[in-house]
């Protein structure tokens, strides 16, 4: 079992019911708890990679044996300022959406728990879920990207040295 | 012979890679199941003729259900779930191939 209490906290903040007979319900609610634990938010929830993505079968025991929390939002606990603010961030980029979520999670999953350079997870995402376009596939792993990789200080700086020329230039036309 | 004995329980139309691979799958998934493009893709079954012949066979021999579920509202996919005699079915082949490679060891 992992902390179901604090995965209905989540669906809470995100003002959505997992009614456990509804596919695209449980699609949203597995990748939403794998990609914030992904961000460090503990559930203690094992996600393996299965043949519907990344995926916890112990989170599925707890959406079943809990049913009634989950679709009436009940767990009787709160999330931290900081973790409402981790999910809320989440929220506005899938915005529920279980496509954009599950291309999502399972690139984020490969890419942080099997290691796998960011070439080869795209390789394995379009392999096993080529049935999606290429564009929602490309918005999808930007979104992933965005939400569980910050940029560091390196990163900052060739940001800026390399766009650096480009806004002088393109102030310095708008002078003219 | 205990492996000569045994495999008189099993269902010899289970014995096809496809099938095999569909089966593991859906066992470990239980009651949320996977869909028809999940399974294709997902374990590199080959075309589509190919993945729903092998789903509907096994669904005929009783040991899958599929039902029909929405996706973002406007697709129907199909949802395929292992059923408890599914369930029973693969753990005796588990266990038979449980007992080959104890056999080879």
């Amino acid at each position: 079992m992992g902390d179901w209490k604090k995965a209905v906290a989540v669906f809470e903040e995100m003002a959505f019911p997992v009614n456990c007979n509804k596919f695209e319900e449980k699609l949203i609610a597995q990748k939403t708890i794998c990609l914030l634990q992904l961000k460090g938010m503990d559930f203690d929830y094992p996600f393996g990679m299965y043949v519907r993505g990344s995926y916890s079968p112990t989170l599925t025991r707890d959406y079943y044996e809990h049913r009634e929390e989950f679709e009436n939002l009940t767990a009787g606990v709160s999330l931290s300022d900081e973790e409402k603010g981790l999910v809320r961030t989440l929220d506005h980029l899938f915005g529920k959406s279980p496509s954009l979520l599950e291309i999502g999670a399972t690139y984020a999953y490969i890419v942080e728990k099997m290691h796998l350079s960011p070439v080869e997870a795209f390789r394995v995402i379009k392999e096993t879920k080529g049935f999606y376009r290429d564009t929602q596939i490309a918005r999808a792993i930007s979104k992933a990207k965005q939400f569980l990789f910050e940029p560091t200080e390196n990163d900052l700086e060739w940001l800026k040295q390399e766009t650096g020329p480009m806004q002088r230039a393109s102030l310095k036309s708008m002078r003219h | 012979m205990q492996i000569v004995d045994y495999s008189g329980n099993l269902n010899s139309k289970l014995f096809s890679l496809n099938r095999m691979k569909i089966m593991w799958a859906l066992s470990e998934l239980g009651e949320d199941g996977a869909t028809a493009r999940q399974i294709k893709n997902g374990l590199n079954i080959g075309n589509d003729g190919s993945t729903y012949s092998n789903l509907n066979a096994l669904v005929e021999m009783g040991y899958l259900r599929m039902e029909k579920v929405s996706f973002e509202t406007k697709d129907n996919l199909e949802l395929y779930v292992i059923t408890p005699a599914g369930l029973e079915e693969w753990n005796k082949i588990k266990i038979w191939l449980d007992m080959l490679v104890c056999e080879g060891e």
